[in-house]
């Protein structure tokens, strides 16, 4: 290697290593603790200590305890940097129950030793990590839901103080953490009863005459079938996936329509309709939802009941017209 | 942070404060540590068996009862032992309220403070070896506490880590943090005065010390050593006697007329803290700096009282001529009490009728101790009324004290001015290091006289009577019998205690190294130091630049920490397979293709491929390269090597427009 080779590598590598200092500095901040400062506030009494006395010894041991603050700085630094949140999902959650994100992580270069990752907000759990090595790895959050609609919460961050405490590394997700909130169920008979005697299969009320006797035939799947009608017998045959299809699933269609709750509060009205699908779906009858600018017509299966539920989630309230 | 989780580490903190406590032992009252030590053994004994640790109303009370009996057991005095023993009780108090992780934290700087608290009571290179070591069990304590695993291995691992790498931040703040204020000697050493002269001579107060080895002070000569008969070490002269001591007389002078003589001898003395405002130097002192002055009866003075070590730098001449020095004006030497010691009087007289120049009388009074038949014993019988007629003309037995008195008064009484000089004869050097050691056992009194043409003119009686006293040292030039009541010990161990007295001398070396480099370190060393550095430092601003000098050194330092020496010059390979496909994206860019954000390698060689067939086949054999290194982790060093230059030689040009496929198809349809 030449000299001037040297001096150019060499600059370059400084020069990488300011911009990747700065650029990780504003990414993921790394700051002093309350334990920080108080821990420069007892190296400043020492200090003052030993400058009153002219005590080189004192001046050794406190020179000593600012190294092990500093290089303790550059260990956080160490340990964590490079940690990176890469994203968060959750399922959707009822109102009130803890909604469960999973934030997938990725590990750095180094040991990623006691990392915490949490939402920052009073309802959400900490969780802490040790050992981030492995490339991917996912962590479940809990947050507590309050009302229905898209829950966006607070900064969701990967923190670390590791090893002494005295400074915090910590790296924010990028964007928000969402999730939908259906309404919470509300299962009331005056609203089953209601829905019941306003759908047109008047007797679907009683379950022993669901209609799944009349069995008429077999159809290709299709995504959101539920799961109970799918025919497992042919599927063990080798055919492949089909939805059985039975005469009374017409006739046992329910529409769950807004106007037909006897409930003067819009909120508990949705909470009530939520209940009826839910019911609807575990039965496993085909229902439809009526609501006053929108519908959906009646079907069944897992896209369905999401389907129904998102729209009471996200169905604004506004004044009874 | 739960309680419990906090109260499990109560017996780390306590292990770590036990640790600290190790070097206080014996400087705060014994029972603040058998206070805290039992209060520690019952907290631990508490958890263990998993009962409730205190209550508030008896952590109350205890706290009360230790600060009242460290005030009354102290007698209300605040100085550092009352502070520092009133540190412990509260320490201690504070173990039995933690609940909380701040709690611990908070015992863990309380810990930090006390374990460095040491400095106020000792700076001994024994103190700066141990101190670290509690730093370091206080610190794994803080690490465990963040650490998952609970255990100790890991921590104390990692603090170890922590500390050593301090230490160059340390060393680079030490040097360059500007010292304020000079002769910065700890507070250690105070009250632990060794003991050595007073300023009164009398019969025993240099045989008493023959028999110890502490060490007086030590030496390092900056020019060649003289020879050893010239090792006089003067401390301070007595011109008054009573008959029986001799004292000093307060009446001196600085020195105004230099001493003139051959080549100076320039050292360095460390003097041990002997509570005294004499030091002493090589006869005779030529120039003393700061706050030392050299006296007219060429003794070296201190402003204040030697309470801890002390480092002076003075230049001697050992080959003299003090003409130009009178005693006029000073007590005078040839003072004597009205009566007594009839014998020796008449004994003057004749030596002053048979010489006939003031030398001759002197010459003559050292051959009457020649040829006398005295002899050298360090328990001369007792001496009675007229202790130097007794010694003189009738036990003719005694130690240096006792001939340089007898040969002073001898030659006061023949008129001649003389008094008497206490100090060291002789030095031992250090086998392991280049200083040398004066220890009590050296200790020497001889006589001064004044004579016309060469001024004051050392005498020294007792090699007259002993001349192996200089050569072999005090010990070996007593009568073997009382050579071996000095040593008992030695004649039973034999090479053993040789073999002790190496290992003493090496760790005497280390020490003195410690307190040169560390403890010695003071504003005009550090002046001299950064001046060879080329720093000059006079004056705030520069104060400030050396501070910034010493935070970007620690920058260095934390850069240098942060990606280790390997990855400073040399990128991990994986960063080198990844800088090698920016590079190539990065040609492709210049040549008009711009990798999209969501483009993998695969993708954008697709497009390629489409979009310029020319470069297809190099861009596809580069890319399954980058693919193979990065993702299926193959082909090693010598894939990584041939990508790179594959990259290297890969510059693809920017296609003419009018070659473009895009319009060339344009114009065929």
């Amino acid at each position: 290697m030449t000299p001037a080779n040297a001096v150019d590598k060499t600059i370059r590598a400084v020069s990488s290593l300011l911009k990747r200092g700065v650029r990780g500095l504003r990414r993921a901040r790394l700051l002093p603790t309350r334990y920080g400062w108080a821990y420069l506030l007892m190296l400043g009494a020492m200090l003052a200590g030993s400058i009153n006395y002219g005590n080189n010894f004192g001046f050794l041991l406190t020179f000593l305890l600012t190294g092990v603050g500093l290089v303790s700085m550059l260990h956080t630094w160490r340990n964590a940097g490079g940690v990176v949140l890469v994203s968060g999902s959750a399922a959707p959650a009822f109102a009130g129950e803890p909604a469960a994100f999973e934030v997938a992580v990725r590990g750095g270069a180094g040991a990623g030793a006691a990392i915490e990752i949490n939402i920052e907000s009073d309802t959400a759990a900490k969780t802490k990590i040790d050992r981030v090595a492995e490339p991917h790895r996912r962590v479940r959050l809990h947050h507590a839901t309050r009302r229905r609609g898209r829950m966006r919460t607070g900064p969701c961050t990967a923190t670390s103080v590791y090893p002494l405490g005295l400074f915090r590394w910590r790296h924010c997700l990028a964007g928000y953490l969402e999730c939908l909130v259906y309404p919470a169920p509300l299962e009331s008979d005056a609203a089953l009863t209601a829905a019941d005697g306003d759908s047109p299969g008047d007797e679907a009320v009683d379950e022993r005459r669901t209609g799944s006797d009349d069995f008429q035939g077999l159809n290709a799947y299709r995504p959101g079938d539920p799961l109970p009608r799918i025919s497992w017998k042919a599927s063990a045959r080798g055919l492949g996936l089909y939805t059985k299809e039975f005469a009374g699933s017409g006739g046992n269609t329910r529409l769950l329509a807004w106007d037909s709750i006897p409930e003067a509060d819009p909120e508990r009205k949705i909470s009530m309709l939520c209940g009826l699908v839910l019911a609807a779906h575990r039965k496993g009858n085909a229902y439809g939802l009526e609501l006053p600018g929108q519908s959906i017509p009646p079907g069944g299966g897992e896209a369905h009941r999401h389907r129904c539920l998102a729209a009471l989630a996200d169905f604004p309230i506004t004044e009874p017209s | 942070m739960t309680q419990s989780s906090a109260v499990f580490h109560i017996p780390a903190l306590i292990v770590a404060l036990a640790v600290n406590l190790v070097p206080h032992i014996g400087w705060i009252p014994w029972w603040v540590v058998l206070g805290c030590c039992a209060g520690w053994l019952v907290l631990w004994h508490r958890i263990r068996t998993g009962r409730p640790v205190a209550a508030p109303r008896v952590r109350r009370l205890l706290t009360l009862i230790g600060i009242l009996a460290v005030l009354v057991g102290t007698g209300g005095a605040l100085d550092r032992y009352t502070a520092v023993a009133l540190l412990w009780i509260l320490a201690t108090v504070k173990l039995m309220e933690i609940e909380t992780r701040r709690d611990v934290v908070v015992g863990v700087f309380l810990a930090y403070f006390l374990g460095v608290s040491v400095v106020f009571f000792s700076s001994s290179l024994t103190a700066g070896l141990y101190v670290p070591i509690g730093l370091w069990v206080t610190t794994a304590v803080l690490v465990r506490l963040h650490d998952a695993g609970g255990g100790w291995r890991r921590p104390l691992k990692i603090s170890l880590k922590l500390l050593v790498q301090a230490l160059p931040v340390a060393a680079v703040l030490f040097l360059f943090f500007p010292r304020v204020h000079g002769g910065l000697w700890g507070l250690g050493g105070a009250g632990q005065a060794v003991s050595g002269f007073s300023d009164v001579l009398s019969p025993g107060t240099v045989s008493g010390l023959v028999p110890s080895r502490e060490v007086a002070f030590r030496v390092e000569f900056h020019s060649p050593v003289p020879d050893i008969q010239k090792l006089y070490w003067r401390g301070l002269t007595f011109d008054i006697f009573d008959g029986r001591s001799w004292r000093r007389s307060g009446e001196r002078f600085r020195m105004q007329n230099p001493v003139s003589g051959g080549r100076p001898v320039h050292y360095t003395i460390a003097m041990e803290p002997h509570g005294e405002r004499w030091l002493f130097v090589l006869d005779l002192p030529v120039e003393a700096r700061g706050r030392l002055a050299v006296y007219s009866d060429f003794t070296l003075m201190k402003w204040r009282k030697t309470e801890r070590k002390f480092i002076y730098t003075v230049q001697s001449r050992v080959d003299y001529r003090s003409a130009g020095v009178s005693w006029r004006g000073e007590s005078d030497p040839r003072q004597l009490p009205a009566h007594g010691n009839p014998r020796t009087r008449s004994l003057a007289q004749q030596l002053r009728r048979k010489a006939e120049s003031p030398a001759e009388i002197v010459d003559l009074g050292l051959r009457f101790l020649q040829e006398g038949g005295f002899r050298y014993t360090l328990n001369p019988p007792l001496l009675g009324d007229d202790p130097i007629d007794s010694l003189l003309f009738k036990v003719r037995q005694g130690y240096c004290e006792h001939y340089a008195s007898a040969f002073a008064f001898l030659m006061r009484a023949a008129g001649i001015p003389a008094r008497l000089v206490g100090g060291y004869l002789g030095a031992e050097p250090n086998p392991y290091d280049d200083y040398w050691l004066v220890r009590q056992l050296h200790a020497h009194a001889w006589v001064e006289v004044w004579l016309p043409h060469s001024g004051w003119t050392r005498r020294d009686p007792t090699l007259v009577v002993e001349p192996n006293r200089i050569l072999q040292g005090a010990a070996a030039a007593l009568p073997p019998e009382e050579r071996d009541n000095l040593r008992p010990w030695r004649g039973r161990l034999g090479t053993l205690s040789d073999l002790w007295g190496q290992v003493q001398l090496g760790w005497d070396a280390a020490e003195n190294r410690w307190d040169r480099w560390i403890l010695g370190y003071s504003p005009a060393r550090q002046r001299s130091i950064l001046g060879r550095l080329g720093l000059e430092i006079d004056g705030a601003a520069s104060k400030a630049v050396l501070l910034l000098i010493a935070a970007g050194i620690c920058g260095l330092l934390a850069v240098f920490y942060r990606y280790g020496f390997q990855r400073f010059f040399r990128d991990s390979p994986d960063d080198e397979v990844q800088r090698a496909y920016w590079i190539f994206c990065a040609r492709l860019a210049r040549a008009g293709l711009l990798r999209r954000p969501h483009e993998g390698p695969l993708d954008f060689a697709l497009r390629i491929t489409g979009e310029r067939p020319d470069l297809a086949e190099e861009v596809n054999t580069i890319v399954w390269d980058y693919i193979r290194l990065r993702y299926a982790n193959r082909g090693g060093p010598e894939a990584l090597r041939l990508l790179r230059r594959r990259v290297r030689r890969f510059r693809p040009r920017r296609k003419r427009r009018a070659f473009s496929p895009h319009r060339l198809n344009h114009v065929n349809t």
